[in-house]
């Protein structure tokens, strides 16, 4: 048996899980006899299922996202981490424009040669993706009608993507522009679902395609269809992406 | 580690939690553009520091770690801005009146009463229990957790975290 006030000092610990299995027992059957700790037990448990169903749990937006991908990366690419030599100032600024350069190339050389293709086609587009979210170059072609996003694409690729809306689902088509992945030129189709965009990335297949389901924070739904290859990728969650990519192979 | 197969480490360990991290922030600073800028700053902080990371010894989840600048990177902030004169003023307009396209769209997800009360309930805590509130009751995390992020004793979480609540109590009570 256990008394009401030590009862009392352990149902916090046992409502957040960090009871061991004597202890909890011990809680139970005394909640089960005493009313007044009971009450207690349920205003305290009744808050916390009220807090972790009411009060919002704030999600950052993919412009946040965006931002902080690429200020990390601006980061990696510029702040070489040396070590400090104090040499005379005017001498110390050259040497460190000069290393800046040669480090910012040997960044980029590692970049691409330690990535095997899959991969390195799965952060291209997380790259076009984020590059699409920050500053204005979401569309090149902003339409909502797909009848003059399809046009736009003859001439400047040499396929034409099918070009879907799905407004009436909820993913209303906002445009599309051209981006350079895997050394061509590819279509992007930009969609919306609430606050997120979505790109899907279309392009000639050449091969099976395997991409990751998720990559840098972002979720990515990838397949091959009639000679081509899809990527679809957002950060929004990935049941509505698959929505969004079921609607799409229909 | 060179600087390539440093970042795609971070992206992998880190980028997951930004959801985690711009909840805390949001919650410590009660309002959305500080809490992205904060972010913004706690990101590239954990980048530069990244070294001390050690996935080992935290079962490879990298959201402690990286929560643990946010909140360090909230709180010199607030701390910051408590010694400017009109802080109580200004921190007021941005809470309560609507600026903005961003805090509409959060407004739609919060109309509901007794969604408000909490809420007001929840930002008029004090940020010490507020904290510890919001890392328990809406991360998750284990007291063991939150004493890490923190830097307080298991027994400093517990007792502030049931001040807290009691307070929260008290206020759905008032409204």
């Amino acid at each position: 048996m256990i008394t009401c006030r030590s009862a009392l000092s352990l149902i916090e610990p046992y409502i957040d899980g960090e009871l061991d299995a004597a202890q909890k027992a011990d809680v139970e059957r005394h909640l089960n006899e005493c009313p007044n700790c009971e009450l207690v037990h349920r205003r305290l448990s009744g808050l916390g299922t009220d807090l972790r169903t009411l009060a919002p749990r704030y999600e950052a937006s993919d412009l946040l996202r965006a931002r902080v991908l690429s200020g990390v990366r601006k980061a990696a690419a510029t702040k070489p981490r040396r070590a400090f030599i104090p040499w005379p100032s005017g001498a110390w600024a050259i040497a460190a424009t000069v290393l800046l350069a040669v480090s910012a190339g040997w960044n980029v050389m590692l970049l691409r040669s330690q990535r095997n293709p899959a991969a390195e086609v799965a952060q291209e587009i997380v790259s076009s993706h984020v590059r699409s979210l920050i500053g204005d170059h979401l569309l090149d072609v902003p339409s909502t009608d797909q009848h003059n996003v399809k046009p736009w694409f003859n001439g400047k690729l040499d396929y034409a993507p099918d070009v879907k809306d799905f407004a009436a689902a909820g993913f209303p088509l906002i445009g599309g522009r051209v981006d350079y992945i895997g050394h061509r030129p590819v279509a992007a189709l930009v969609y919306k679902r609430r606050q997120h965009a979505i790109n899907l990335f279309v392009w000639p297949s050449g091969g099976p395609l395997s991409m990751p389901e998720a990559a840098s924070g972002f979720h990515l739904v990838a397949w091959t269809a009639a000679g081509m290859n899809y990527c679809a990728i957002s950060d929004l969650n990935p049941p509505e992406l698959r929505q969004f990519t079921d609607l799409y192979r229909r | 580690m060179n600087e390539a197969t440093r970042l795609a480490a971070f992206e992998e360990t880190m980028v997951p939690h930004l959801n985690a991290a711009y909840n805390l922030a949001r919650w410590l600073t009660r309002n959305p553009h500080d809490a992205e800028d904060l972010v913004q700053e706690s990101y590239l902080r954990a980048f530069r520091f990244f070294d001390g990371f050690d996935p080992a010894s935290r079962g490879g989840d990298g959201r402690a770690w990286l929560l643990a600048i946010v909140r360090n990177t909230c709180l010199t902030w607030l701390g910051q801005k408590a010694g400017a004169a009109s802080v109580s003023v200004e921190f007021n307009e941005r809470v309560h009146g609507s600026t903005g396209e961003r805090d509409n769209a959060e407004e739609v997800l919060v109309r509901n009463a007794k969604t408000d009360a909490l809420r007001g309930c929840v930002e008029a805590l004090p940020v010490e229990y507020r904290e510890i509130v919001v890392m328990r009751e809406l991360e998750e995390l284990s007291y063991r957790e939150i004493s890490g992020v923190a830097g307080v004793p298991i027994g400093t979480v517990m007792s502030r975290l049931s001040r807290g609540r009691a307070r929260l109590l008290d206020c759905m009570e008032a409204k």
